[in-house]
C-alpha cells in the first residue's frame, strides 16, 4: 500500500511537468498582451516597453519557461502581473473559500442522490423510480447557471431568506457561511446529484440482481439488511468512482456558480487570471487544481482498497 | 410416515395478464424425513423454479399456485415474515455457481454465521464456536484461517463447501440442493456428493437434489422425478442396477443427450 501511494506520487511528477508546459504555451499562444491590457490602448512605446522588460516578457519563451520552473520548484509561485500580490497564499485562501462550497455541495448532492437511486432501483419500474429518474434527467439536462439564477431569483430576491452577503469562512461565522452558501451549494448539488443518483440506481439494480443477493435470500435476510448489508458495499465502487470525480471537479473550482453568487472562490481568481492575461496567476493555479484532481483520484483509488479486499496495491 | 415437504399441484406462471408463459404445470410430489429426492431434466425444464417456488424466491413476476406443505403448513399462504423465519431455518438451499453465491465483500465466517445470527440470536463467541464446527464438519482444513478468508481466496470446490456450511448452520429438516455440483470437476464433485451423502445419514437430513446428471441420481437418490416442459414425466424409486428413467431410454429422448464418443458426422 505504502509502495503504491509513493509509486502514485512519483507518477504525479510527469503529470505536472506535462500539464505545466501546456497550460505555459496556450496561455502565451493565445492573443492579448498583459501590458497592454493594464496600460491601456493609449500607453505609449516607451511604457510598453520598459514594463515589457520590467515582466521579464521580452525574453524567449523557453527562458521565461525555465525561469518560472525554477521559483515553482522552490515554492515560489511568483506575484500576480496585475495586483503585485504573492499567487501562492491568494490560491491557498480561495482554494479554502472552494473547499466549503464544495464539500457543502457534495454533501447535499449525495444524501439526495444514493437515496434516491437506492430506491429507484429498489422499486425500478414503479411511479417513484421513473420520478426518480426524469428529476436526474432534469437535473443534468437543466445548466447550472440556469439553476443559480433561479434559486437567486426565488429565494434571494422575491422570498428574500439569502440576501446578498460577502463571504464569510465556515470557522469564522458558521451560520453566516451557510446562509451564504446554501444556495451555490444546492445548485452544485443538483448537477451532482443527478450524475451520482444514476449511478447508484444502475449499480444496485445489477447488484440486487447477483446470485449472493439471491444466497442472502435464501438465508432469511431481510430485505433491509440485503439492501445494506450486502448491495450497499458492493455497489460502492461505481458509485465512489464518480462522486470523487466530481468532487475533484468541482475542486477546480466551478467559474459559473462562483461568478453568479460572487463567491471568491479559485474559479473566480483562474478567470480573473484569464481575463487581465495574467500568466502566473493561472499557470499556478491551473497547476495547483491539477495536483489537487490527482490527489483525489489517488485517495478514491484508496478507498477501493478499503471497500473491496480483492482490490490490493 | 407423514411426508416433511408435499407439493400438490404446482403451477408457476412467468409475466403479466396479457402474456403469460406456464412454466411448471400441475407437479406433485413429496419428500419424506431423512430421504432424498431428485428431479432430473434438460435444460429449461422447469427444475430450478420449481426448487426456488418452495421458499417463494422467485420474483415478483411470477405467479405460483397450488399447495406447498411443509410439515403441514401451506408456504404460499404463509407471511413474508414467516418465510423469511424458514429460509436457512427450516429449509435452505444450496445453488449451483459457487463462484458467484457468495457475497465477495464479506468473511466467510460472517457469511456462515449470518442464518445463526438471524435465526437462533446466539452470542458473538458463541457463533463464532458454531461456525469453526460448522466449517470442520464439511471438510474445510485450517477451519480458523478460512474463518477470515475472503470467497475469492479459496477454491470452488471449497466455495461449495462453504455453501454446505451456510445451508447446515441452523440444523434444517430439508436442504434443497439446486444443481451443487455442476460446475465443479468430477473429483471435487465425488466429495462434495460424499459429503451431502453424510450430511443426510448422520442428521436425517432430507435432500431436494436437482440436477441433469443421471449419475449422480443414481448414486445419491432415494427417488427421482423426471420432468420434461414444466411436468412430471416419470416417478419411480432409484433402482441402482440401472439407474436409467425409462424415458431417457426411449429414442427421441436419448437423441437429446450428447454421445460419447462424437460421430463423425455429428
Amino acid at each position: 500500500m505504502t509502495r503504491f501511494i509513493l509509486k502514485r506520487l512519483a507518477g504525479l511528477v510527469p503529470i505536472l511537468f506535462g500539464i505545466s508546459v501546456l497550460v505555459f504555451l496556450i496561455l502565451h499562444l493565445v492573443p492579448g498582451d498583459p501590458v497592454l491590457i493594464m496600460l491601456g490602448t493609449n500607453a505609449t512605446d516607451e511604457s510598453v516597453r520598459v514594463l515589457r522588460e520590467q515582466l521579464g516578457l521580452n525574453q524567449p519563451l523557453a527562458v521565461q519557461y525555465g525561469k518560472w520552473i525554477f521559483h515553482l520548484l522552490q515554492g515560489d509561485f511568483g506575484t500576480s502581473v496585475h495586483t503585485g500580490n504573492a499567487i501562492l497564499p491568494e490560491i491557498v485562501q480561495r482554494f479554502g473559500v472552494t473547499l466549503q462550497l464544495t464539500v457543502l455541495a457534495s454533501l447535499i448532492g449525495w444524501i439526495v442522490a444514493i437515496p434516491v437511486g437506492m430506491v429507484s432501483a429498489v422499486k425500478s419500474g414503479s411511479v417513484t423510480d421513473v420520478t426518480g429518474r426524469v428529476a436526474a434527467l432534469l437535473g443534468i439536462s437543466v445548466p447550472n447557471f440556469a439553476v443559480g439564477t433561479l434559486l437567486l431569483l426565488v429565494f434571494s430576491l422575491y422570498i428574500g431568506w439569502f440576501p446578498p452577503m460577502d463571504f464569510v469562512n465556515v470557522w469564522d461565522d458558521p451560520a453566516a457561511a451557510l446562509q451564504k452558501l446554501i444556495l451555490p451549494a444546492v445548485t452544485m448539488g443538483i448537477v451532482m446529484a443527478a450524475g451520482v443518483m444514476r449511478m447508484t440506481r444502475s449499480t444496485f439494480l445489477e447488484t440486487l440482481s447477483k446470485d449472493f443477493i439471491r444466497t442472502a435470500r435464501a438465508k432469511g435476510a431481510s430485505e433491509w439488511k440485503i439492501l445494506f448489508a450486502h448491495a450497499f458495499r458492493n455497489s460502492a465502487i461505481p458509485i465512489v468512482t464518480i462522486a470523487g470525480m466530481q468532487f475533484g471537479y468541482l475542486l477546480g473550482g466551478s467559474v459559473i456558480v462562483e461568478q453568479l453568487f460572487s463567491i471568491p472562490g479559485l474559479g473566480q481568481y483562474i478567470l480573473d487570471g484569464i481575463h487581465q492575461r495574467d500568466y502566473p496567476v493561472v499557470q499556478g493555479g491551473v497547476l495547483f487544481v491539477a495536483l489537487v484532481f490527482v490527489l483525489i483520484n489517488l485517495a478514491v483509488d484508496i478507498v477501493y482498497s478499503l471497500i473491496d479486499p480483492r482490490i490490493k496495491y | 410416515m407423514e411426508p416433511l415437504l408435499d407439493i400438490r399441484n404446482l403451477h408457476v406462471q412467468f409475466g403479466d395478464k396479457n402474456d403469460r408463459v406456464t412454466v411448471v404445470r400441475d407437479i406433485s410430489f413429496h419428500v419424506s424425513p431423512g430421504e432424498i429426492v431428485g428431479i432430473v431434466g434438460e435444460s429449461g425444464c422447469g427444475k430450478s423454479v420449481t426448487s426456488m417456488s418452495i421458499l417463494r424466491l422467485l420474483g415478483k413476476n411470477a405467479k405460483v399456485e397450488g399447495e406447498v406443505l411443509f410439515r403441514g403448513a401451506d408456504l404460499l399462504r404463509a407471511s413474508e415474515k414467516e418465510m423469511r423465519k424458514l429460509r436457512g431455518n427450516g429449509i435452505s438451499m444450496i445453488f449451483q455457481e459457487p463462484m458467484t453465491s457468495l457475497n465477495p465483500l464479506h468473511t466467510i465466517g460472517k457469511q456462515i454465521a449470518e442464518p445463526l445470527k438471524r435465526h437462533h440470536k446466539l452470542p458473538n463467541a458463541e457463533v463464532k464456536r458454531r461456525v469453526i464446527e460448522l466449517l470442520n464438519e464439511v471438510g474445510i482444513p485450517r477451519a480458523e484461517e478460512i474463518y477470515y478468508d475472503y470467497p475469492h481466496q479459496l477454491s470452488g470446490g471449497m466455495r461449495q463447501r462453504v455453501m454446505i456450511a451456510i445451508a447446515l448452520a441452523c440444523e434444517p429438516e430439508l436442504i434443497i440442493a439446486d444443481e451443487p455440483t455442476t460446475a465443479l470437476d468430477v473429483t471435487i464433485q465425488a466429495q462434495i456428493l460424499e459429503l451431502m451423502r453424510k450430511i443426510s445419514r448422520e442428521r436425517q437430513t432430507s435432500f431436494l437434489f436437482i440436477t441433469h446428471d443421471l449419475g449422480v441420481v443414481a448414486e445419491m437418490c432415494d427417488r427421482v422425478i423426471v420432468m420434461y416442459a414444466g411436468q412430471i414425466v416419470e416417478h419411480r424409486e432409484v433402482d441402482r442396477y440401472s439407474p436409467t428413467p425409462a424415458i431417457l431410454t426411449r429414442p427421441d429422448c436419448c437423441s437429446r443427450y450428447p454421445i460419447w464418443p462424437p460421430t463423425r458426422n455429428g
